[in-house]
């Protein structure tokens, strides 16, 4: 099953980081990248937010924003069905499953990149895809209640990037 | 003049375009647009190799895109229309349906931090 990157992967995917070589295979063969629409606005928000430095951030914005719109990259719209599962999920687990152990951010940016995540699982899923990630612990548990939720679909995969 | 071409040194064979790699299968005869054509002619250009062969490589190329997306879609659609399927249970006879500020007020829950907080002890 093709996965989709989330966003602890799409961020290390440009030349020095450690998924370069993934995104690199992937061009190599011809693969399609599939990238979360969600993932996507974290990467663009995070290159143009206020607090970065924009000239030295523009080369990378840049760099990402090719990608995006390469023939080989695909966004994985966050569209009605995957809007609905989002939803679900977020009122059966409105906090990260790991809160206690996530290192970053004050408890209320917690809650906000964890209805990304949400988001992002449901767009894999509704989109057809499994999910490549870092963060297993949560996308597992995202897994685990959309299967209890839709116990009669294909199930989510979720990948270990570190692997 | 015919004598000198005779003599003539041959091309070097590292000068000339590799030889493309022999495949099994059945032959065929197409007509190739002539807008592909000349794709198919710059990519043999660029790789080194026949018309044939490009012609055969950018096809597996789409090939495996194909295949890519119609796995994604067949998968899509089961996931797709699971949700579909999500039912609510059944509404309870003579029940009071949430007022208008009950609704608002539950669908703005989670981004005014209102009862998950109390619920779920954030």
């Amino acid at each position: 099953m093709p996965d989709a990157w989330d966003t602890s992967v799409a961020s290390r995917m440009h030349v020095g980081e450690r998924h370069a070589a993934l995104l690199e295979a992937h061009r190599h063969v011809g693969a399609p990248v599939s990238i979360p629409a969600p993932t996507v606005q974290e990467l663009v928000r995070g290159l143009t937010a206020p607090a970065v430095d924009r000239d030295r951030a523009r080369p990378k914005l840049r760099w990402f924003r090719a990608l995006l719109y390469h023939p080989l990259t695909i966004v994985v719209p966050f569209d009605r069905p995957a809007a609905e599962l989002a939803g679900r999920l977020l009122a059966e687990m409105p906090h990260p499953p790991t809160r206690d152990r996530r290192r970053a951010g004050s408890r209320a940016q917690q809650r906000a990149a964890w209805a990304l995540d949400v988001q992002i699982a449901a767009c894999a899923f509704a989109g057809g895809y499994g999910l490549l990630t870092e963060n297993v612990d949560d996308f597992g548990m995202l897994r685990d209640t959309i299967a209890e939720l839709l116990p009669d679909a294909p199930p989510l995969t979720v990948s270990d990037a570190r692997l | 003049m015919i004598a000198s071409l005779l003599v003539a040194p041959r091309p070097r064979r590292s000068a000339r375009r590799p030889r493309a790699p022999r495949r099994a299968g059945a032959r065929t005869t197409l007509r190739v647009p002539d807008d592909l054509a000349e794709t198919v002619a710059r990519y043999a250009e660029q790789h080194r190799t026949s018309t044939n062969d490009a012609l055969i490589r950018l096809a597996y190329d789409g090939a495996q895109r194909y295949g890519y997306e119609r796995t994604v879609e067949e998968l899509a659609a089961e996931r797709r229309a699971a949700i579909e399927r999500l039912v609510d249970g059944e509404i309870p006879p003579g029940v009071e349906p949430l007022s208008p500020e009950e609704t608002t007020r539950a669908i703005l829950g989670f981004r005014l931090g209102l009862y998950d907080e109390e619920t779920y002890g954030a």
